[in-house]
């Protein structure tokens, strides 16, 4: 059984909120900075994309103002690059060391994926890639899927941290193989496992915490809602709920029901059975 | 020399080899940024000595945003 930790391990480092959040589709640059706020996360993602080209040969302006990364900066908050959209072990490796020289850590969000509409990740090429990974210094996180194998394999090669979908990214499904996760959980007692992509809605996400998930990453379901910094706000503490309902131990279900109000002392009972007998 | 620059070609006024530190000089680039040369990163330290050649692509990368 897992100990029960207060807060999220991640590699070296704790903390006290299990909502990691992503930086990407909101409606504006300020409407992303209050929702972040909102969700009072403390590590948030990030990526890396060419710059608009631009020199004393063209006529263009520089559009290359880099406003996002100034206002992530003000944040504070502990950076995870991913490597979204690489399709190649050869290009997860590239852009994890310009990661790690633009954001200064060693943290990366291992996405290798496999399948460009499912964005599926390459389980095949995945374990061996988190070991290349491992062996150059990085800190990593997996995006997988929840195929238990998968991960026990990342965490037999150095992974400290497993992250498997809930439901394809982007998509809003939730939790589509609960059986599956609950499995991973049981088998991989002592390693933070957060759950990443697919998240929907708050009671999603609530539900992964009950099953004692350590974390949520999520992007979408936040930065597309109707109000995000509303919904930032739903989300924050749908998790604490999850999360102390897990440290609280649910209850075993039951096949039969249960009264929950005593019978002894219930006045007419069985008075017809009574009445019957005399 | 003619360079692949982040997908477009860009001609610029060196005529032999030269270093990644001098194709950026002359462009506008905002830091922060990271490089690749035809695929391949190269770190910061290795600007000024690695030399880039005709048609070479070269990538510069920055900070957006991310899920």
């Amino acid at each position: 059984m897992k100990q029960i930790e207060n807060k999220l391990t991640i590699y070296d480092q704790s903390f006290d909120n299990r909502l990691l959040i992503g930086s990407a589709l909101y409606p504006t640059l300020a409407i992303m900075t209050e929702a972040v706020k909102q969700s009072e996360s403390q590590i948030i993602t990030l990526s890396l994309r060419r710059q608009a080209v631009s020199n004393s040969n063209r006529s263009q302006s520089s559009s290359n103002d880099n406003a996002f990364w100034q206002h992530i900066q003000t944040l504070g908050l502990t950076l995870l690059p991913n490597t979204a959209g690489c399709q190649t072990p050869k290009e997860v490796i590239n852009i994890a060391q310009m990661s790690r020289e633009v954001f200064a850590t060693d943290w990366i969000k291992l996405e290798l994926i496999g399948d460009e509409f499912s964005l599926q990740p390459d389980t095949i090429q995945l374990v061996d890639t988190a070991k290349e990974l491992i062996n150059m210094g990085f800190k990593v996180l997996p995006y997988c899927t929840d195929d238990l194998i998968v991960c026990q394999r990342l965490v037999d090669v150095g992974c400290e941290v497993v992250m498997p979908w809930a439901s394809p990214i982007g998509s809003g499904q939730g939790i589509l193989n609960r059986y599956a996760l609950e499995t991973i959980r049981q088998r991989l007692p002592d390693t933070t496992l957060i759950i990443d992509a697919g998240i929907g809605k708050p009671s999603d996400a609530c539900m992964a915490m009950e099953m004692g998930y350590d974390g949520v990453l999520l992007n979408t379901a936040i930065a597309k809602a109707t109000n995000p910094i509303a919904m930032a706000n739903a989300f924050k503490h749908s998790i604490k709920a999850g999360r102390l309902g897990y440290e609280a131990g649910l209850m075993p279900k039951r096949n039969s029901a249960s009264p929950s109000t005593p019978t002894i002392g219930m006045p007419f009972w069985h008075q017809d059975n009574y009445e019957h007998h005399d | 020399m003619n360079l692949i620059v982040n997908g477009q070609q860009v001609t610029f006024e060196f005529k032999e080899k030269e270093t990644i530190n001098a194709a950026l000089a002359q462009l506008d680039f905002t830091p922060p940024f990271s490089v690749a040369v035809n695929g391949e990163f190269v770190a910061r330290a290795q600007y000024s000595c690695v030399l880039l050649s005709e048609g070479d692509a070269v990538d510069v990368v920055s900070p957006i945003f991310g899920g």
